[in-house]
């Protein structure tokens, strides 16, 4: 007999749900305000231009065909906006987590909880995630393709769809293509010919769609995987370069990420067994990634660390939750006590480096004692943890890999909160658009009185393209032509005669430059709008009464 | 040195990826093919790059370069996983791994450290290689545009300069400094390749036990083919220390390289230079009499050739076809050499069984006539030559040559197919078929000092032919062995009875003129190779009947005396007419040279070992006499050619230009960066232009080589016209028009009274840049050059250097 005084029983919730509910929280979070905040730059600045050009019927090597370019084509036939195709970047973003969701046998549960959140919080993964790149989807077709190869079992109709989407995504899916190829040869597998079949079926139908840019022009055979990749060499879809963005952005992933991918392999070595499906291929994965970002360290793009990032962590999620669980099961007691001595000191030397950063110079030699004497015995301390760990409790080891966790996670947190709440005052993404590019065709519309042409320097072709959509026709020059009503030309250029300009102070680009040293780093680090900035500034004339 | 790391690293990356298709290949060979590997790596990358360019599929840039290095690394991993002995080959070819490696490294950057010596892209036809170089790595679409002829798809063959372009483009490296890269590449990876070679044969001929003499036999080849040259150098190294006799010189044809001194009068015989006062010969350019033999003889020269060597060619530094063809040549020789080594018959057929064979085969042999169009004859035919004679072990002669045939057909097809996009726009230029030679040929003299180690080296292998377990002599051998003398003699008759014959100075002799024009000099020569020739294929053809492993080498010997010989006799009538058989020499020589230092070094070592010790003494002394005598024109031009190795300047083979003239460079820089690829830009036509007495523009010279087409060459940009004559060369003489038309727009431009005259030449020329810098400024002299500042768009200007940009005034549609 039930007790009136019973409280009703609640349905039992585990730490696990609550963990997986946070963390897809926080994916979410992170992103989704971008959608309206992000300003428009690098990559999405010229794909979306690209995708105004197509829209409109005009050729532009900007429009690089992957299914998602497609459809932000489409979608700025509805209004001229980033946002709905934004939204839908999200949309296919928001799908990863059920990816990891479905991938937890294979990664293991806290495996794929720990890949998901590196994933939220890559601050590359969240830009690119985002904004409405040619790309954009790539980072979840590549996770479902993931999904597909190793955790699913879809219906051989379903390597149609997969196959499809592949053919139309960028190169990021292309790296689990590659690794798969290599892995089924090496096991010598062959796919069931119906299965097969379909896949071939898709991956025709996206190329050839691909080849006829989804209707908007054909100019031979085009993968759009290829051009992107072969792009993000050569075009400048980023301020930074890759190795810059690595080092801003990107280290606690690709170093956290080698080392996992270290330990991963000595660790099946010791244990003498093959690797699974999902470490062989995430292993595979994670290689050609890291061979392109590593090729193209000198280039100006992200997508190379945006691969890199995502395929590290699920390499790095997998070995982070045993790593987390050596150091939960560890007695960490006894040597806890040097840890925060040597975070201390750590904290003394950088609020001291902070100090010199701000005031770009370094002081004389009792603050450089400062530094120096905290950072030695910070070693030292860490050293003899070491030490005694190795000598004396070899199951405690991992205790050493607090610091570099703690230190790796506020790195991934400064980068993605920088990302994720003052996306504008970042590098990531740069060059951008600034609100004042748009203000700068508005005051051309509505000051031509004259009712001549609105003429744009010559110089200006590719930067004009998504500020200047919907205006009508401009006339592209480098002298101002007879019939100019509104002219908008460098600010360096003497002014045209019979002009007048227009009081303002109009940017048209913005582009925020790399910290060029190691001090200017860490004044970036505790101040982040520190960084030299780069405008392109415009002179707006009117024809004179 | 970063740069040449990176270049390093992407060819070596290059060679570890073809390695799995390389052991399959190769899998006969010490090495299993790791010195091949490069070399067949870049030639199946370059190919597929270009293919992939043509269907649109690669996009242009660094990019695309990667992508087809990750595509073939795919395929090759692939190849790799599934091949289940590639781990056990690899630890088998550890060693030959390393020794390739070691090797290439070696060659690369000791070429590297003499080209940061001498490292300008400024002389010869240097600027026409470095053209077609940019004009891959920039091309907006492919097959690739000509930069110095506006408008038109280039219409020559620039294989070798794609696969520079993979080099430099892969590695992101200054393509000044790539075409620097790329000649060491080319020197590093035809050195590795002919040890490979000849470590193989010699490992074939000599056996097991013979296997401490195959590193001997590689080095034999690395040296003859990569170091070796005309013995005369011993007389140039003599008289420039003064010990030149007139007697001595006179009596072995090398009066010409006699020093008289600088202030000699006409009775000179030779050169008017003072004795060096350095240990080499320090004149300028002292070793490029080694490649004239009309500078050995008295004057005027009558030989009215080029005869190179490769170290000849890598001294220059010319990034020329024939030399980008050396690693090629011998790849597609290895390649035969495993044919012909095999067994079982090779029909058609075949290729279904092993399709790797037959895209491999395809590619490696198109990719001769894309690269160096001239070796594709003459290896094509050491192919058929190496599955004929396969099939005859097989199969009765009829059947035999029926699947030969068959066999050949198929890569034949697919070579022609892959390479198609290419070969549509090559024009055959003045290409006239074949002629009788009636001069009087080469002095036997000059014969001698200049092949005659080479072709001596070669010659032991006749021994074989008449060892005792084959002493039967058949007269079947001797008689087909003399068809090979006999049938070019024959054809040579039969040409010059027709009045297909020319001379230097006279073109369609009849018969009675050739015989008689020939000189005694020239008969003896004819006799020398014509023996030699019937020994050597004599001694093929026993050996091959008998499957010993000596015939590749003894018919690899043959071949070479044959294309030394059949030069004395017959060429191929081309834009050159007017200096007869100038190509016919030059590319079927240098092939001679290349093909014997692969067979001279093995038939040499293999000699040496089977010899017994005294007579190997008798046979080592002299040959080693005569290898250090080959080498002397290494050991002292090198020096010469770096001023004794004073300064290393830089590997920028534009340094010159930053030195003397850095406006210039910046000109180079910034169109590299600013300029679209696809614009056309308008700089000096060559002709050089002076004010007259009315103010009106006068042609002064109507120009020839220089430095004007520099935009072109330079940047790999298009401009209206290049090099007139050498547009000429590759388009056929119809093109002259257009040519001169072109000409005479630019010269418009830079002459024009009035502003509308040069925005409508800018029309016509499809321009959008003019560049008005050092060599408009020479060349369009006295105040000539309207000012463009008034009316044009100045979008650089740097010095005395300035670029326009042409007016534009265009609608663009924003909705």
């Amino acid at each position: 007999m039930t007790s009136p005084f019973a409280l009703p029983r609640l349905p039992a919730v585990s730490v696990a749900a609550i963990a997986w509910v946070l963390v897809v929280a926080l994916f979410i979070l992170l992103r989704v305000g971008l959608v309206w905040r992000a300003p428009v730059g690098g990559a999405e600045l010229a794909h979306l231009s690209g995708a105004w050009q197509a829209r409109i019927g005009v050729e532009d090597e900007r429009y690089v065909p992957t299914l998602y370019q497609a459809v932000t084509a489409l979608t700025l036939g509805w209004g001229e906006s980033e946002e709905p195709a934004r939204a839908l970047a999200l949309a296919g973003a928001l799908t990863i987590p059920l990816a990891l969701f479905m991938l937890r046998r294979q990664l293991g549960q806290g495996g794929a909880l720990l890949a998901l959140l590196l994933l939220a919080l890559d601050p590359a993964g969240i830009v690119l995630g985002v904004t409405a790149t040619a790309a954009a989807w790539d980072a979840a077709v590549a996770a479902w393709l993931v999904v597909a190869l190793v955790a699913g079992r879809p219906p051989p109709w379903g390597w149609f769809l997969i196959a499809f989407f592949v053919a139309t995504a960028g190169p990021l899916s292309f790296t689990v293509v590659l690794a798969a190829t290599v892995l089924a040869a090496l096991h010598r597998h062959r796919p069931p010919r119906e299965a097969f079949l379909w896949g071939a079926a898709g991956a025709a139908l996206g190329v050839l769609l691909t080849s006829l840019q989804f209707g908007i022009d054909a100019g031979g055979l085009r993968i759009a995987a290829f051009s992107l990749f072969a792009a993000g060499f050569d075009e400048p879809w980023s301020t930074l370069t890759g190795a810059e963005l690595a080092a801003l952005y990107g280290l606690p992933l690709l170093v956290g990420g080698a080392a996992a991918v270290a330990w991963l392999a000595a660790q099946i070595r010791a244990e003498g067994r093959s690797p699974t499906p999902v470490e062989a291929l995430t292993f595979g994965t994670a290689g050609i990634a890291v061979l392109w970002f590593l090729a193209a360290l000198p280039a100006h793009s992200p997508f190379p660390l945006a691969a890199a990032t995502f395929a590290l962590s699920f390499v790095l999620g997998p070995v982070l939750a045993r790593a987390l669980g050596l150091l939960l099961t560890a007695e960490w007691r006894r040597y806890a006590y040097l840890l925060p001595i040597a975070l201390g000191l750590a904290g003394v030397a950088l609020f001291v480096l902070s100090d010199w950063a701000r005031e770009g110079r370094i002081d004389g030699a009792y603050e450089r004692a400062l530094v120096a004497v905290p950072v030695f015995f910070a070693t030292m301390a860490i050293a003899f943890l070491a030490f005694s760990l190795f000598s004396r409790s070899r199951e405690e080891l991992p205790l050493l890999l607090l610091p570099a966790i703690a230190a790796g996670g506020v790195f991934l947190l400064a980068g993605s909160s920088g990302i994720a709440l003052s996306a504008a005052g970042e590098p990531l993404p740069g060059p951008t658009s600034p609100s004042s590019a748009r203000a700068i065709r508005d005051v051309a519309l509505s000051s031509n009185t004259s009712q001549g042409s609105v003429v744009v320097h010559e110089r200006y072709r590719e930067a004009l393209t998504w500020p200047f959509r919907d205006s009508g026709t401009l006339v592209l020059a480098n002298r101002v032509p007879a019939g100019a009503g509104v002219v908008v030309w460098p600010a360096d250029a003497p002014p045209p005669h019979g002009f007048v300009a227009l009081d303002g102070r109009w940017v048209l680009e913005r582009a925020i430059g790399a910290p060029d040293g190691f001090l200017a780093f860490v004044h970036w680090f505790g101040e982040r709008n520190s960084l030299d900035q780069r405008l392109e500034i415009v002179a707006v004339y009117v024809r004179a009464p | 040195m970063s740069e040449a790391l990176a270049f390093w690293g992407v060819a070596i990356a290059i060679a570890a990826l073809a390695l799995p298709l390389a052991f399959r290949l190769f899998a006969r060979f010490p090495d299993n093919g790791a010195g091949l590997s490069f070399t067949l790596g870049l030639t199946l990358i370059s190919t597929s790059y270009f293919l992939l360019r043509v269907v649109g599929a690669l996009p242009a840039g660094r990019g695309g370069f990667i992508l087809a290095i990750a595509l073939f690394a795919v395929v090759m991993v692939v190849l790799a996983v599934r091949d289940r002995r590639f781990l056990a080959k690899l630890r088998r070819s550890l060693r030959g791994l390393t020794v390739a490696a070691v090797l290439f490294s070696a060659l690369f950057f000791g070429y590297a450290f003499f080209r940061a010596h001498a490292p300008d892209i400024a002389h010869t036809e240097q600027p026409m290689d470095f053209l077609y170089l940019n004009a891959m790595l920039v091309s907006p679409d492919y097959p690739p545009h000509d930069p110095w002829f506006a408008g038109e798809n280039a219409s020559y063959y620039y294989g070798g300069y794609l696969q520079a372009a993979v080099l430099t483009g892969a590695s992101d490296v200054w393509p000044a400094t790539g075409f620097n890269l790329s000649l060491a590449a080319v020197f590093a990876s035809a050195g590795v390749a002919a040890a490979s070679l000849c470590a193989a044969l010699a490992r074939w001929l000599l056996g097991a036990r013979g296997r401490r003499w195959i590193p001997v036999a590689a080095a034999g080849g690395v040296l003859l083919l990569l170091f070796a040259g005309p013995v005369a150098s011993i007389f140039e190294l003599a008289s420039a220390h003064g010990a030149s006799s007139e007697g001595v010189y006179t009596a072995f044809g090398v009066e010409g390289l006699v020093r008289c001194g600088a202030d000699a009068g006409d009775s000179c015989i030779g050169q008017r230079l003072d004795p060096s006062e350095r240990w080499f010969p320090a004149d300028h350019w002292a070793w490029w009499r080694m490649s004239r033999m009309s500078y050995w003889g008295p004057q005027p020269g009558y030989t009215d050739v080029i005869s190179e060597v490769p170290f000849f060619s890598f001294l220059l530094g010319d990034l020329h076809p024939h030399l980008m063809a050396i690693p090629g040549i011998i790849l597609a020789l290895a390649l035969s050499a495993v044919l012909w080594r095999g067994r079982g018959p090779l029909p058609w057929r075949e290729h279904v069984r092993r399709p790797l064979w037959l895209l491999v085969v395809a590619l490696v042999f198109g990719s001769l006539a894309f690269v160096n169009t001239w070796d594709v004859i003459t290896l094509a035919t050491v192919l058929a030559f190496a599955v004929l004679t396969r099939n005859l072990r097989a199969l009765p002669p009829l059947p035999a040559i029926a699947a030969t045939a068959s066999y050949l057909a198929v890569p034949a097809l697919l070579a022609l197919a892959a390479y198609s996009p290419w070969i549509v726009d090559l024009s055959s230029g003045s290409v006239g078929g074949l002629y009788a030679y009636s001069d009087s040929g080469t002095r036997i003299r000059h014969v001698l000092l200049f092949w005659g180690t080479i072709v001596a080296f070669s010659l032991p292998v006749i021994a074989w032919a008449l060892a005792r377990p084959m002493a039967t002599l058949r007269l079947r051998q001797i008689a087909t062995a003399g068809l090979l003398p006999a049938l070019p003699f024959l054809l040579w008759i039969v040409l010059a009875a027709a009045g297909r014959s020319a001379g230097v100075f006279a073109e369609e002799v009849d018969l009675g003129e050739a015989f008689s024009s020939r000189g005694a000099g020239g008969w003896l020569t004819l006799v020398f190779y014509a023996a030699a020739l019937w020994l050597l294929a004599f001694a093929a053809i026993r050996l091959a009947d008998r499957r010993h492993p000596g015939a590749p080498v003894a018919g690899l010997a043959t071949l070479g005396v044959l294309l030394l010989y059949g030069t004395e006799l017959l060429f191929i009538r081309d834009a050159l007419f007017f200096v007869p058989r100038h190509n016919t020499v030059f590319k079927l020589s240098y092939q001679a040279w290349i093909i014997l230092s692969i067979a001279s070094p093995v038939v040499l070592v293999a000699a040496l070992r089977f010899a017994a010790p005294r007579p190997r003494l008798f046979l080592a002394a002299p040959a080693a006499l005569l290898l250090a005598g080959s080498l002397v024109f290494a050991v002292t031009m090198m020096p010469n050619r770096t001023d004794g190795f004073r300064e290393a300047v830089s590997l920028d083979g534009l340094h010159f230009v930053d030195f003397y003239h850095p406006d210039e460079y910046a000109l180079i820089e910034w169109l590299a960066e600013n300029v679209e690829p696809d614009a056309v830009v308008v700089e000096a036509s060559g002709r050089v232009w002076r004010v007259g007495d009315e103010g009106q523009a006068l042609l002064e010279d109507p120009g020839g080589y220089g430095s004007f087409g520099r935009v072109g060459f330079r940047t790999g940009l298009q401009v209206p016209v290049g090099w007139p004559g050498h547009e000429r060369t590759w388009r056929g003489k119809e093109v002259a028009p257009e040519v001169d038309r072109r000409r005479d727009l630019v010269d418009t431009v830079y002459t024009a009274a009035g502003r509308e005259e040069v925005v409508r030449a800018l029309e016509e020329l499809g321009a959008t840049y003019v560049v008005v810098g050092r060599e408009e400024r020479e060349r369009y002299r006295g105040g000539l050059i309207p000012a463009f500042e008034t009316f044009l768009d100045t979008v650089f200007a740097e010095g005395e250097v300035r670029v326009y940009r042409a007016t534009t005034i265009e609608a663009v549609p924003t909705r």
